[in-house]
Parts: structure tokens; C-alpha cells; sequence
């Protein structure tokens, strides 16, 4: 790699996939992806500089601001940290994904599930 | 030491084997907390929990890294047998993206909950790869995600449970290419 020196990208959008629908107890599946190079700070770029930590080191869950599932992510997690978890609801809401950075700079998604 | 502190030792405490007698200790250091605790005035629930929390605490300094990493995540030393599934492929051709999944299984109706999920890579600059918590909502202890292995190693999964008890597993994994960058910072030095 040659770039190494290049600015980090922003955050970028987001992707997850849930259920737009599921039955009230039933035990559902989200999956979040997120695009980000998690430099571990162990690296070094192609002119032998080290390259400084910046990685994703939370991951948090909520279903309509209530706690659902959440993350210490540390270096270890390979880059664009993929999670898949589970969830199960009794009526409908709103799942809110939330990634936050090294530095403090964050990115959110959301999505409706309905239950019936 | 808890030992010396404690109030009223009991001068006919049964000897040791040269201190190497391990359960007949812990088990005259619980009596004894709990004798003192319910002297004062304490629950012999309360004390009862004191007791097992001094317990878990290794009575040696014998703690290898990956336990030592442990202990600072969940606070405790020795784990309890139980149900925690770690899925890794035994041979990994690129370490620099692993898929992995923790589960911990429920068991008979009102079995006790996983609370979190601990994983270590103990081979990598920084073993620690996630801790994850779940809740009420998540319906199963379950995680899926991928990780960066270095090289070759022990995968080790934590699951602590609502009792305050914790479990561990592991699973070998073969890595034909290291991730985290290792092969471009050059060879490190193995102890």
C-alpha cells in the first residue's frame, strides 16, 4: 500500500439488514455492516511510518431507546466490523444502530420493525 | 490476605500439606468468613456471596496473559463448566478477516442468562477482539462477526453468566496468512 499517508475516509453509510416484520416472540436475526478500515495501529505504511490507531470502538443496539445489544470493539475485530445478533420483540419499533469512532465522530441507521 | 485479617483464627485450623493443599484452605477460609460475617451481624446469604467472591479471587499469582486479560474484563479467575459454543474454521487462509460465532445455548426452562460474550485472540498485538453485551430484548446469547488472527493460535471465548458465574471455551486455528498487518511490521519476537 502507497496511499497510507491518504486521510482516513469519513464514515460512510451504513448497512444492515432486519426484518421489516416478524411475530411477537419469535427470534429474530439483524445483521449490521459497516465499511471502515479499523487501522489497528500495529501497521506500518509503505514509507515505514506507523500508521495511528483509528478504529470503531463501540457498537450499540437500541429498540426504541431501550438497551438491545452492544459492543467493546477492540482492534482485533477485522476491518468493516460485521455484527449479527438476535432479537426478540413483543410489539413494533424502531432498531437503532449506532457506530462510534476513535476521535468520537459517529454514524446511525434505523429501521422499523413491525410486530404482529 | 483475607487469612490474617480475618478476626478469631482459629488456633486448631487443620494443617496443610507444605500450603499446597488447596481445597482444605479455601474451605477454612469460607468457614471462617462466614463464622466472622454472621458474628457481625451480617446475612448468611450476604456473607455466603462475600465468601464465593473471595473464592473466585486465585489464591496464587499464577496467572498466565490470557487469564491475567480475562480477570480485567470480568473480574474473575476460575471458570465454572458450562454450555458455550465457539464456531471458528480450524485452518483460517487469511487471518486479517475470520468469521466466528459465539452462542450460548439455553438450557431447561429457568436456566440461568449469559449476560456477555468475551473473545481473545491471546497470539495478536491486542488480544482482546470484542466484549458484547446482550439484555432482555436480545432473546438469545448469540454473536457472529469477524476477527483478525495474526497468526496461528488458541481462540478463547468467555461467556459470563447472570448468576455471576462464567464459563470458557476454546478452539485451535491454523492461519496461513496473519492479519493485522504483522507480516508488513516485520517478525516479532516470540518469548
Amino acid at each position: 500500500m502507497s496511499d497510507g499517508a491518504a486521510l482516513p475516509p469519513p464514515l460512510a453509510q451504513p448497512r444492515v439488514k432486519v426484518p421489516e416484520q416478524a411475530s411477537a416472540g419469535e427470534l429474530i436475526t439483524l445483521k449490521s455492516l459497516l465499511r471502515h478500515r479499523m487501522d489497528s495501529g500495529n501497521r506500518i505504511d509503505g514509507s515505514g511510518h506507523p500508521i495511528p490507531r483509528l478504529i470503531i470502538n463501540r457498537f450499540i443496539a437500541t429498540f426504541d431507546d431501550e438497551l438491545l445489544f452492544s459492543a467493546i470493539v477492540e482492534p482485533s475485530t477485522a476491518e468493516n466490523p460485521f455484527f449479527e445478533f438476535t432479537a426478540r420483540l413483543t410489539r413494533s419499533g424502531t432498531v437503532r444502530f449506532l457506530w462510534i469512532e476513535d476521535g468520537g465522530a459517529t454514524v446511525s441507521i434505523e429501521r422499523t420493525i413491525t410486530v404482529t | 490476605m483475607v487469612r490474617s485479617s480475618l478476626p478469631g483464627a482459629a488456633p486448631d485450623r487443620r494443617p496443610t500439606a507444605g500450603g499446597f493443599d488447596a481445597p482444605v484452605d479455601m474451605r477454612t477460609n469460607r468457614r471462617r468468613l462466614l463464622d466472622s460475617g454472621i458474628a457481625l451481624g451480617a446475612t448468611p446469604a450476604f456473607v455466603g456471596r462475600l465468601a464465593r467472591a473471595v473464592e473466585a479471587v486465585p489464591r496464587t499469582a499464577t496467572l498466565d496473559a490470557t487469564e491475567a486479560t480475562i480477570v480485567s474484563h470480568i473480574g474473575r479467575a476460575h471458570p465454572r463448566p458450562g454450555p458455550l459454543s465457539l464456531d471458528i474454521a480450524p485452518i483460517a487462509e487469511n487471518g486479517s478477516s475470520v468469521p466466528v460465532r459465539l452462542h450460548v445455548p439455553d438450557e431447561e426452562h429457568g436456566s440461568v442468562r449469559a449476560l456477555s460474550l468475551l473473545l481473545l485472540a491471546p497470539e495478536n498485538p491486542d488480544p482482546t477482539v470484542a466484549v458484547w453485551h446482550f439484555s432482555s430484548l436480545s432473546g438469545s446469547a448469540s454473536v457472529a462477526t469477524r476477527i483478525r488472527l495474526a497468526r496461528s493460535q488458541r481462540v478463547v471465548a468467555v461467556a459470563v453468566m447472570a448468576d455471576g458465574s462464567w464459563r470458557r471455551t476454546e478452539r485451535a486455528v491454523h492461519v496461513n496468512i496473519g492479519g493485522c498487518g504483522i507480516e508488513n511490521a516485520g517478525p516479532r519476537d516470540d518469548p
